[in-house]
């Protein structure tokens, strides 16, 4: 018997032990710790009336994983990593085993342990493994998977995904984290998402919250929460389709996208053009460039007729693929601006520009302005906003996924004084409306703190934010929610 | 009979753990907890729900051991005030989840004599059962040690410093246990 390898699980592996660790390994248990209230001497505390079994929870915490995973990652400190030029990378991440007995390189990880830079990390069919992305966030790696570290450097982390599936969730200034996969590259934009890679290298990227935007040589795809994207090695990203929408819908992208049957793209093209919701407005926009120049008057008249193409527009430019003139339309879709995920590395969106207004209405809205925040203890520069920002210049609020819209939780940023708790409020000053929701990741001693906003309601909205002594407050417009 | 060495047994003075910083951290921790601070809360659970969950594995039946590991830090939280000190955390969460177990033992009244574990038609499912039924039926410490090391994948030093017991005592439980679960895993 291996001493080392049965105490510490250090040395050649003992394979009845292996056998042992992964057969029991199945039984772990993957529940997260219970909320508490704020004072354990609270009577609802003490009566244990907050708490619900893992089993009565488990139900929902699949769909509320990807909120909790965003909600509740620290966007800890992220110095600069000290690199030599010309040197490589050798950053690590931690991983640690989930089931089984994954690899990295040749090595099987028992426990925990370190992926650096150049190494591989590979699960069979049973085993799954979890990685801390730095200090941005968490990627699960499924069974039967092949990923390697291709760097990791302050701002910027990259994996190459071979084959296989992993599941992120990222907390970060978009673009910091991004994927490799043999037909398309993924970047995140601020989300959560799963990636799954074929042996052939086609592949399917599925968005449950924020943005991914899934690019190959100039083919790009920008998905958003609730959508997917195939890939494959000869075309590239897909076109994005919600999940919702009916299989007849998904399989004529399909055929659009890679079909080699002309008739029955062609057929197939009709169908999406009758079938399209309002909602699929977003699929018909990434559809215009990808037809042919016989097609595309027909997306391009599809799509009107869902969202009317904005006054400033000329159809002949979008006919001709104008860049600015696609982009202007895409902004009248009543989702983010293309140019916050085209231009991701520079300036966010002003939010609650004077164009975003609900016609009708006359939002006070609350000049943003355009300055860099102080330098926080927990977060890399955070560049020139616009951020709102109170009077003596100790609060600073933006949003981390563009305009705000109804009844989504979107994420947000600020930066405050260390070791003051903030707390957040938000009520709709234009109509009755319930209160904003606010989740706030518990950030006491970080002078970057994140948070998730959800508006119930669109309209006109005071929004304060204190910290201690400081307060910040201002007004701003929220976006109807786009119907589907 | 066999000498066993106790689990939750304090650690000596002189007696250092691998896992120092984690240990030396709980002070802050703990205080947080008791003010009610989350984010300490969760990293107190990440930290020592492995060990919980293998005690309460080693003891019940796997259907509840969720409900319970949430049950038995949830009382941690509201006794937290009762700890005195903080570096005896791993113990006394350790003797909350044993005596949770008992009580759900007490408790539980099955309407039908059901084995406790119902594995599914997998071959591999059954056997995993079968091993851990087993272990269930190895002296605590020993039972605690293996369920920690080969269900949770503690190392040995994970165990000592969670646990309390000091690295020497985990390294005999794991090796008698080992031994032990080798002899009965052929005799089966």
């Amino acid at each position: 018997m291996n001493d080392d390898y049965l105490v510490d699980g250090a040395g050649p592996p003992d394979p009845e032990i292996v056998r042992l660790e992964q057969m029991l390994g199945r039984l772990r248990s993957t529940t997260s710790a219970p909320s508490i209230l704020p004072n354990p001497e609270h009577p609802t505390a003490k009566n244990g009336q907050r708490y619900l079994g893992a089993r009565f929870l488990a139900p929902a915490a699949a769909a509320a994983a990807a909120v909790i995973a965003m909600v509740g990652l620290t966007w800890k400190a992220s110095l600069p990593a000290p690199t030599v030029e010309g040197e490589p990378n050798r950053s690590s991440w931690e991983v640690a085993v989930i089931i089984g007995s994954p690899r990295i390189d040749a090595s099987v990880l028992a426990g925990e342990g370190r992926i650096a830079v150049g190494q591989t990390l590979t699960t069979d069919a049973g085993s799954r493994a979890a990685i801390e992305v730095s200090d941005i966030g968490h990627v699960t790696v499924d069974e039967q998977t092949r990923i390697r570290l291709l760097d990791s450097r302050d701002g910027h982390h990259r994996l190459a995904l071979d084959h296989g599936t992993l599941h992120a969730a990222i907390a970060a200034p978009p673009g910091q984290f991004v994927v490799n996969t043999p037909s398309a590259t993924a970047t995140d934009l601020g989300c959560v998402y799963s990636l799954h890679v074929n042996d052939d290298g086609s592949g399917l990227l599925s968005v449950e919250a924020g943005w991914v935007a899934f690019e190959d040589r100039g083919r790009e795809s920008f998905v958003p929460a609730g959508a997917s994207s195939r890939t494959d090695r000869v075309n590239g990203p897909g076109t994005p389709r919600y999940d919702d929408a009916d299989p007849a819908f998904r399989d004529a992208i399909d055929d659009v996208d890679n079909g080699n049957d002309g008739r029955r793209t062609d057929a197939s093209l009709r169908y999406l053009l009758d079938h399209a919701r309002e909602r699929d407005a977003m699929t018909l926009w990434h559809l215009i460039p990808r037809v042919g120049a016989a097609d595309r008057a027909a997306v391009v008249d599809a799509l009107n007729a869902r969202v009317p193409i904005p006054s400033t527009v000329s159809r002949d430019k979008v006919l001709r693929l104008d860049r600015a003139s696609l982009d202007q339309w895409w902004d009248a879709l009543g989702l983010d601006q293309a140019s916050w995920w085209r231009k991701w590395k520079g300036a966010y969106p002003a939010a609650g520009s004077p164009g975003q207004v609900p016609q009708g209405q006359s939002c006070p809205e609350t000049p943003t302005l355009r300055a860099t925040p102080p330098p926080a203890n927990n977060a890399g520069p955070l560049g020139d906003g616009p951020w709102w920002v109170n009077t003596d210049r100790t609060l600073w609020m933006q949003s981390a996924t563009g305009p705000w819209h109804a009844g989504y939780n979107q994420k947000n940023m600020m930066v405050k004084p260390a070791d003051v708790r903030p707390a957040m409020s938000g009520t709709r000053i234009d109509g009755p409306a319930p209160p904003m929701e606010v989740k706030l990741v518990p950030q006491l001693h970080a002078e970057f703190q994140t948070m998730a906003l959800t508006f119930p309601m669109e309209g006109c909205w005071k929004v304060t934010a204190t910290a201690g002594a400081h307060e910040l407050s201002f007004v701003t417009t929220v976006r109807g929610r786009p119907q589907g | 009979m066999e000498h066993v060495l106790e689990l939750g047994r304090a650690l000596r003075a002189g007696d250092r753990l691998t896992l120092p910083d984690a240990t030396a951290a709980l002070g802050p921790t703990i205080r947080a907890v008791a003010a009610g601070d989350q984010e300490a809360f969760a990293r107190l659970y990440r930290d020592y729900m492995r060990m919980v969950h293998a005690i309460l594995l080693g003891r019940i039946p796997r259907r509840d051991v969720d409900d319970l590991l949430q049950e038995v830090f949830l009382t941690a939280y509201r006794r937290i005030r009762e700890l005195r000190d903080p570096a005896a955390f791993g113990g006394w969460i350790a003797t909350i989840a044993r005596n949770r177990a008992t009580d759900y033992l007490r408790q539980t009244r099955e309407p039908l004599a059901l084995p406790d574990e119902l594995a599914g038609g997998d071959p591999i499912e059954t056997e995993t059962f079968a091993i851990l039924e087993i272990i269930r039926s190895l002296p605590e410490a020993y039972r605690d040690t293996l369920l920690m090391r080969l269900v949770e994948g503690m190392t040995g030093a994970e165990i000592a410093a969670r646990s309390g017991l000091t690295p020497a005592s985990v390294r005999v439980n794991l090796h008698r246990g080992m031994k032990l679960l080798r002899e009965r895993l052929t005799r089966a």
